[in-house]
């Protein structure tokens, strides 16, 4: 094995070629650190960023479960205005996506690059004020939308006072991956490392250009959408997307023992992915007040996306080739092999979801809806939670307390996923197609879509339940942490050090 | 791939080509778009909303009705109505070329067709269609016109009378156009339900008018007043059925927030015909449709929209 090879095919085969071959002149002075060491340096930062993610993630699916409810229930809590469906739902989808999904995903990026690139994380004091930023201003957020400051538009109601705040807290995180990707001291870059460098230097870019468009310098009449919907695009594909298959492609050959083998393919995946993710946005307007070339290139680029993502999934099935039997002993598998099949099944069906005619009978239905929460709770929640079931362990240096509770996690989430799958997308389809008959009246278009969102409630309840058992996990696991730190601490101030002594 | 600038430059490429694409380019095609003088009527449409409106349409931002009302009419798929308008004076040719393009004809009926023109000779025709077609025939020497022939779910629904084009949004900041019809669409709510009242009852209550609506209750945005004994009604209060009122002795006003968003529903109209929307096909067949297709019982369309001046004449 050399290490002058064009790219790695596994995530971890530094130990074992460090100990055959002899390092190269410019690695003799730096020598990789141990994986130990590195989760020591990432111990404090990326645990305060879980845990601010756990907490987005339990709140965002409280409101979640509260905006399903009020859906059906339109009488329920009706005199108070802050709890009003349009601003529950806004508030819920902010909590999840920027309060969990930008939270956990930091997490996700800054320890599997420094882990990549064998290098301790510097910067973790930075890391943590950035996280704290971010939550604040992101709390502002959700409260002024709570109280109806939302800018109005989906997907960007961040207030302007809360926007900027959030964009200073990323980068304060961001930078620290950026620089220990830069200080590795494998020069060899991984696949995960390429989807991890991407997502992190295009999300800052897309947040600040999304936001500067729509809410401080709007532009003009329907263009405000298409901005919007290039945002909702790239944040969905570039960030969410890439991270999803970062932790696919370093957990799934990791945890199986086995290797990616055709480096074209996953070249041309990522290449492809990077390329066209981007410009299939504004699908979500098809038919819109828009020149008709905008959706016409959207569906395009969607349709070639399904190219790029058939090679990513013929990458990840190599790797799990006969080596199916190992998915059975871990949890970690079982979140991020499901996570990347619902990612590429629900990026695939999009794409389909884009040609018009399958749109006839899903635009502006349920199904978008549908496709939007599968996708990124399906896809990117599932795949970073199965993560963190990795991380967090090496992080606080003892395993989770409770195997139960994580399977009964995994189950909550999975159940979840599936059903929200099997109600929106069926359900968008007879909404399709009760909004596609002028004849019927609109009170019966409602009583036919009526069924299908009530069982968001159920899903989204044990979505939440789900959750609050990997809480109570995580929490469990932080005071037995806690009580070892504290207890050794109490003892040191008791017991005189030797120096003390001395003197 | 040894380094990260590849990556890095990379991303820079696909989030600017795709900003160039999906942002720029549009911006420069659709960004300076002028506001149309309706010269019969002498007013610039999309007209400006008055104080209360404006408004309104803050109140509308705020309680994110925008998660359930879509404000887009569409026509979609578009199919157009082509008319051999005149044979010319190579009716050989024409009949020829008639019978290439429609195969059903024999050569008795498309001699009949063509010598009876105007005629209509594909009632619904896809795009290509009517391209393919018209150049053959043009070049036959007759004159083809073509029209929209279907007018969509959306405006047989009655929720407008044409589709709505770029140019209806120009004064509206933020736009919101929605993307899931939990709820009718309200790109046309002013002129559907043109009657104050009927909209506030409808927010105070939407299920009085219409048992099993799902739309939610915006109580806060009503205020409950006490009438102290033999103090008349408010002239603003809600008129309630019975089942719905309050107990006697207590009113129910809008607040100013009700009566602003309701100015602003009221505002919602895009209606009026200017070059670029396609003419529905006949007002005839429109009126018909409102009547038949109507969600919440409206008032009959008023058609106060000047008449189209000139059709396009293919899609």
């Amino acid at each position: 094995m050399s290490l002058f090879r064009d790219q790695m095919s596994s995530p971890t085969p530094a130990q074992a070629s460090t100990a055959d071959v002899p390092a190269p002149v410019e690695m003799a002075a730096r020598l990789p650190a141990s994986y130990a060491e590195i989760d020591r340096s990432c111990r404090w930062p990326v645990m305060v960023l879980v845990v601010l993610a756990v907490g987005w993630l339990i709140f965002g699916s409280a409101l979640a479960v509260l905006a399903a409810v009020k859906l059906h229930a339109p009488g329920m809590l009706a005199g108070v205005g802050w709890l009003t469906y349009g601003r529950v739902q806004p508030a819920a989808w902010n909590a999840l996506v920027l309060g969990f999904g930008g939270l956990a995903g930091l997490a996700l990026a800054l320890w599997l690059v420094a882990r990549l690139s064998r290098v301790p994380l510097v910067g973790g004091g930075v890391v943590i004020l950035g996280a704290l930023t971010w939550h604040v201003g992101l709390k502002l957020g959700v409260l002024g939308i709570l109280c109806g400051e939302s800018t109005g538009i989906e997907g960007l109601e961040l207030p302007r006072y809360a926007s900027p705040i959030l964009l200073g807290g990323w980068l304060c995180i961001a930078a620290w991956a950026l620089i220990a990707f830069d200080r590795r001291v494998v020069r060899e870059t991984y696949i995960s490392q390429w989807y991890l460098l991407a997502a992190l230097l295009s999300f800052p870019w897309v947040f600040a250009a999304g936001h500067l468009l729509t809410s401080f310098l709007p532009l003009r009449g329907v263009l405000q959408a298409a901005v919007q919907s290039w945002y909702l695009q790239n944040v969905q594909v570039l960030w969410f997307g890439f991270l999803t298959l970062a932790a696919a492609f370093y957990f799934i050959p990791k945890l199986t023992g086995g290797n990616v083998t055709n480096r074209t393919h996953a070249r041309f995946g990522f290449w492809g992915l990077l390329a066209l993710g981007g410009l299939g946005g504004m699908v979500r307007y098809v038919g819109g007040p828009f020149p008709a070339w905008m959706p016409s290139l959207a569906v395009a680029a969607n349709v070639l996306l399904l190219f790029p993502l058939a090679a990513v999934g013929l990458g990840l099935l190599e790797v799990l080739q006969g080596r199916t039997a190992r998915l059975r002993q871990s949890l970690v598998l079982w979140f991020v092999v499901s996570a990347v099949l619902i990612w590429l099944a629900a990026s695939a069906l999009g794409a389909l979801n884009s040609l018009a005619t399958v749109r006839r009978f899903t635009h502006l239905t349920l199904f978008s809806v549908g496709l939007e929460y599968v996708t990124f709770l399906g896809g990117f929640g599932l795949a970073v939670l199965g993560a963190l079931y990795f991380i967090v362990p090496r992080l606080l240096g003892r395993d989770w307390p409770s195997a139960l509770l994580a399977k009964l996690h995994f189950a909550g989430c999975a159940v979840a996923v599936v059903l929200i799958a099997a109600a929106f997308l069926g359900g968008g389809l007879a909404h399709g197609a009760a909004l596609n008959n002028a004849d019927l009246p609109f009170i019966d278009v409602a009583r036919r879509y009526l069924p299908f969102a009530s069982t968001g409630t159920l899903a989204f309840l044990l979505f939440l339940a789900g959750n609050l058992a990997f809480a109570v996990n995580l929490a469990w696991a932080l005071v037995l942490n806690c009580r070892v730190a504290c207890v050794s601490a109490a003892c040191a101030l008791v017991k005189p050090l030797p120096a003390e002594v001395k003197a | 791939m040894k380094h990260g600038p590849l990556i890095f430059l990379g991303a820079l490429a696909s989030v600017l080509a795709s900003w160039l694409l999906v942002v720029v380019a549009p911006h420069f095609q659709i960004g300076n778009q002028e506001l149309v003088t309706l010269e019969n009527v002498g007013i610039n449409y999309p007209l400006d909303r008055l104080g209360e409106a404006k408004q309104g349409a803050e109140v509308y931002r705020a309680q994110g009705c925008v998660y359930c009302h879509t404000q887009q009419v569409l026509q979609e798929p578009l199919r157009s109505v082509l008319t051999l308008a005149d044979a010319g004076t190579n009716t050989a040719a024409v009949v020829a070329t008639l019978r290439k393009v429609r195969r059903d004809l024999d050569a008795d009926e498309a001699t009949a067709l063509v010598a009876s023109a105007p005629q209509v000779i594909f009632p619904e025709a896809r795009a290509m269609q009517v391209q393919e077609v018209t150049k053959l025939l043009t070049n036959a020497g007759a004159r083809i016109e073509a029209r929209v022939a279907n007018l969509g779910p959306d405006v047989r629904r009655g929720w407008g009378n044409r589709r709505t084009v770029s140019r209806d949004y120009l004064r509206d900041r933020p736009v919101m156009l929605g993307h899931v019809r939990f709820g009718p669409d309200l790109a046309n709510i002013g002129v559907r339900l043109p009657d104050p009242a009927r909209l506030l009852r409808k927010l105070y209550n939407a299920r009085i008018d219409m048992p099993g609506s799902t739309m939610p209750r915006y109580t806060y945005l009503f205020e409950e007043r006490k009438l102290s004994p033999g103090q008349p009604a408010s002239p603003d209060a809600l008129v309630l059925p019975a089942e719905f009122a309050p107990p006697p002795g207590i009113e129910i006003v809008p607040k100013r927030e009700a009566r602003q968003l309701v100015a602003y529903l009221l505002s919602l109209q895009s209606e009026q015909m200017f070059y670029e929307v396609f003419p529905p096909q006949s007002p005839k067949t429109n009126a018909v449709a409102t009547s038949t297709g109507a969600t919440n019982a409206p008032a009959a369309a008023p058609t106060n929209a000047p008449a189209a001046t000139n059709a396009p004449t293919s899609p």
